[in-house]
């Protein structure tokens, strides 16, 4: 792989798992946009929920920089689209052996059962329609730079508070 | 069908048969789905004479039309049965949390279940496949353990579930059926009737989709309604705070219950209130499927004697059950109980009611250690109210007397000590049998004839008129077009209220107009499966938003008059079930110490309810709604609302 062909994208999407209330809004917004039915197992994005413990994880691509489903891909179906960082899917290239199913680290790739083929988010055309309608901001479509401060942000309020804690006792 | 799934299933536990049938197209348009169609298949299946525990009790579980839709908060399904051990009436109660949208997904608008399994069972379903199954090694176990067994023996940790805790097996009168683990159907003892059949729960996975007819107008609707709601003037309380805020809010007007309905001012009530809560206790908010208000909170005690108590919710409800009503100021030991009636599947409200009274019995002396294995029973001893729900759900010792609720607990102790009922029953709060929810109304006219008429017993979940304690301060000088805009009650209707001035809380007159809207919006919003919390009731769905989404979604036509018109065909349908079980006007009265007792305390000190002018307001409600000065719906109240065989039932016998 040329690493020059590498470049950050402008915007990439961003999960905030604290702020997610489990509502799963971004499966239906995103199976209704993309298949026009309400069905959560066609849904791009999917909440893994652990009630006991409070637990709530948007499971999406990524869209990587060097995307491991691109990589195991035996029939180059997967592809980093250059322009808006995207990870696609060529459908008409796809065998469906499920290889980046099984390659991807976050959990990004699902099968649609009916049409049995493999689907996996698009960024909906660089407007992702989860983010419209994500009610706690759980998911955002950021700049690059605000992203990484964001999250930084989040990261050092977390210290504050320690040390707040810390100093008070 | 667009909307509905489309299939009723009906399951035989004792015969293990199976069968699945086409939703018929009247039924869907005229019942909606959720409890419109529970309580038109209770009405088809009635049989009064039946006892709620026998195998002929029939469960009913139903998804709302709406569920499974993107339409904000619409998750919801309701349990419905035939006779419930609590009050001997049908009830029903609904939950959300996922199981709904799922149950929906897998193709069926109604789950019917009868008979009695031979050992402990639980049913599983995925798409198309439904089976019984063993759950014998899961007998005892709580609802907790039991969802996590359940989903490793499916082998699908995103399936959904209900189940039933010990306290269902157990055959307790106040127990409930659980999903998503605190998401309760509690009200009537509808985990009984799950033990009575030896049905320890439901699994369910789903791969269906949902269609609707009108995609265009639904996405416009759907993002109307969405916005609507996260601009709404209470939208960033309600997420934040949930329901623990009504603590500090029904103080302030004198509408909160206090040991056991004796007061209505507690001086520590700040410590309950929603913004302690959440600043102390809680780690994040919590949302239904599709619901974009979050109301509910994942809490975790972080110290003192119930650190490390980890878990989701604590309603006002609950916090008012066991605290202010119990007379106990600690927040922590209520979040610790949530949690254990929450695992051992019992209804926070009927045990905290039934503790609450026992503690009252105790203050002046009916009952003392003799009776309550030796526990000292006073006002806010918390490590006693613990010890009493462990009792409870194991019906042991004292614990086996309040098992049936609070107004059997009367009756029995009145029996063993050989006094009049009447003298212990006169402190039990609730209407019908079933025990009443936390709310002082004896300065509210409308919330007490709601409580009083509420088809399943004293219950603010069936239309309590949520608006009337800040009526006259707020919502009157505002005018009906604020509360078309703001609560979605439409000017039509809002109009009429200021015509009648019947949002003054203390008068009797026109009430009935007020009660008669929020009885049936909410009908219908259960039928839909719509949250009571984002309707009129607080966030201002009203039934044209409703009309427009059912519309888009079913490709029929549907007014908000039709929408109103379904609320009131399943309330008057409800009503002749309650006729049908012998139930008179005598029932539809608020409890006598309302009548007899002035609140003693606080904003609303001397109030009190009058009987003569109840009476009246009674009349009213019944001339309003259609039905004889015995509450019978009249034939031709029936006939307009297409209930002719009802009619034929109740007239031509």
């Amino acid at each position: 792989m040329e690493v020059s062909t590498i470049r950050l994208p402008e915007k990439i999407l961003v999960i905030n798992v604290e702020e997610c209330t489990g509502c799963r809004i971004c499966e239906l917004i995103c199976s209704f946009y993309r298949e026009r039915e309400f069905n959560p197992t066609k849904s791009r994005i999917h909440i893994v929920q652990w009630e006991r413990e409070g637990v709530d994880v948007p499971s999406v691509c990524l869209h990587c920089e060097m995307p491991a489903c691109e990589t195991v891909c035996p029939t180059d179906a997967i592809y980093k689209d250059a322009k808006s960082g995207a990870v696609l899917i060529h459908d008409e290239l796809c065998i469906g052996c499920k290889a980046c199913l099984l390659a991807c680290p976050f959990g990004g790739i699902s099968i649609d059962l009916e049409k049995r083929k493999i689907i996996k988010c698009d960024l909906c055309g660089y407007d992702p329609r989860c983010v419209k309608f994500c009610p706690t901001g759980a998911i955002q479509f950021l700049k690059v730079n605000k992203a990484v401060l964001m999250r930084q942000r989040r990261a050092a309020e977390k210290m504050a508070e320690l040390f707040k804690i810390v100093t008070t006792q | 069908m667009y909307g509905w799934a489309g299939k009723i299933a009906r399951i035989h536990l004792t015969k293990r048969k199976i069968r699945v049938e086409p939703l018929s197209k009247n039924l869907a348009k005229a019942f909606l789905g959720g409890r419109g169609f529970n309580s038109k298949l209770i009405y088809d299946a009635l049989d009064t004479s039946i006892d709620a525990y026998s195998p002929e009790n029939t469960i009913f579980i139903a998804p709302g039309l709406l569920t499974g839709t993107s339409a904000p908060a619409t998750g919801r399904f309701t349990i419905s049965v035939v006779k419930s051990p609590l009050t001997g009436i049908f009830s029903d109660g609904n939950a959300g949390g996922h199981f709904g949208p799922e149950l929906k997904y897998a193709g069926y608008d109604v789950i019917v279940i009868t008979g009695k399994a031979d050992k402990l069972s639980y049913i599983l379903i995925e798409d198309d496949c439904i089976e019984i199954r063993d759950a014998t090694s899961i007998a005892g176990r709580s609802v907790w353990e039991s969802e996590r067994i359940m989903r490793e023996e499916v082998g699908d940790p995103q399936a959904q579930t209900i189940t039933i805790g010990p306290a269902g097996e157990k055959l307790v009168a106040m127990s409930s059926v659980t999903c998503n683990s605190s998401r309760v159907v509690a009200g009537c003892g509808m985990g009984a009737v799950f033990g009575s059949k030896n049905l320890k729960g439901v699994a369910v996975r789903g791969t269906r989709g949902i269609k609707v007819a009108r995609e265009e107008e639904f996405e416009k609707i759907f993002e109307e309604t969405y916005s609507f709601i996260l601009t709404h003037l209470v939208y960033k309380d309600f997420s934040t705070y949930g329901t623990p805020i009504l603590s500090g809010v029904l103080s302030l007007v004198g509408g909160l219950p206090v040991k056991n309905w004796l007061y209505s001012t507690f001086p520590e009530i700040e410590k309950q209130d929603g913004p302690f809560f959440v600043e102390n206790y809680v780690i994040k908010s919590k949302g239904c499927f599709s619901c974009p208000v979050h109301c509910s909170h994942y809490y975790v005690v972080r110290n003192g004697p119930y650190m490390n108590t980890r878990g989701e919710g604590a309603e006002y409800e609950t916090i008012n059950a066991f605290g202010a009503r119990m007379g106990n100021k600690d927040l922590a030991p209520i979040l610790y109980i949530n949690n254990m009636c929450n695992s051992l599947g019992l209804d926070t409200i009927e045990t905290g009611n039934a503790i609450s009274t026992s503690m009252h019995w105790w203050q002046d002396g009916l009952i003392n250690e003799d009776d309550t294995d030796g526990l000292i029973l006073e006002w806010g001893n918390m490590e006693v109210a613990i010890e009493l729900v462990k009792k409870i759900a194991n019906r042991e010792g004292f614990g086996k007397i309040l098992a049936d609720g609070a107004l059997m607990a009367a009756k029995k102790i009145a029996r063993n000590k050989g006094i009049p009922e009447n003298k212990l029953a006169y402190y039990v709060i609730h209407v019908k049998g079933k025990t009443q929810s936390s709310v002082e109304y004896r300065a509210l006219t409308g919330n007490a004839l709601q409580y009083a008429t509420a088809t399943r017993g004293a219950d603010h979940l069936r239309g309590m008129p949520t608006i009337e304690p800040y009526a006259k301060t707020w919502y009157k000088a505002k005018g009906p077009e604020f509360l078309n805009r703001v609560l979605g009650i439409p000017l039509e209707i809002a109009k009429k209220w200021f015509e009648c001035d019947v949002l003054d809380p203390e008068k009797y007159e026109g009430k009935a107009y007020l009660v008669k809207y929020y009885q049936d919006l909410i009908a219908a919003a259960a039928s839909l499966g719509m949250c009571v919390f984002v309707t009129s009731w607080r966030l201002g769905i009203g039934p044209l938003m409703m009309a427009r989404l059912v519309s888009a979604v079913t490709g029929i036509d549907y007014t908000w008059k039709d929408i109103m018109e379904c609320g009131d065909r399943v309330y008057t349908l409800e009503y002749a079930i309650l006729r049908r079980y012998g139930l008179g006007r005598e029932s539809d009265f608020p409890p006598e110490r309302f009548f007899n007792e002035p609140v003693p305390d606080g904003p609303k000190k001397g109030a009190i309810l009058n009987k003569d002018k109840y009476e009246k307001m009674l009349d009213e409600y019944y001339k309003i709604r259609g039905y004889t000065s015995e509450g019978v719906p009249t034939k031709e109240k029936l006939e307009s609302l297409g209930l002719n065989e009802v009619a034929k039932d109740l007239w031509n016998r």
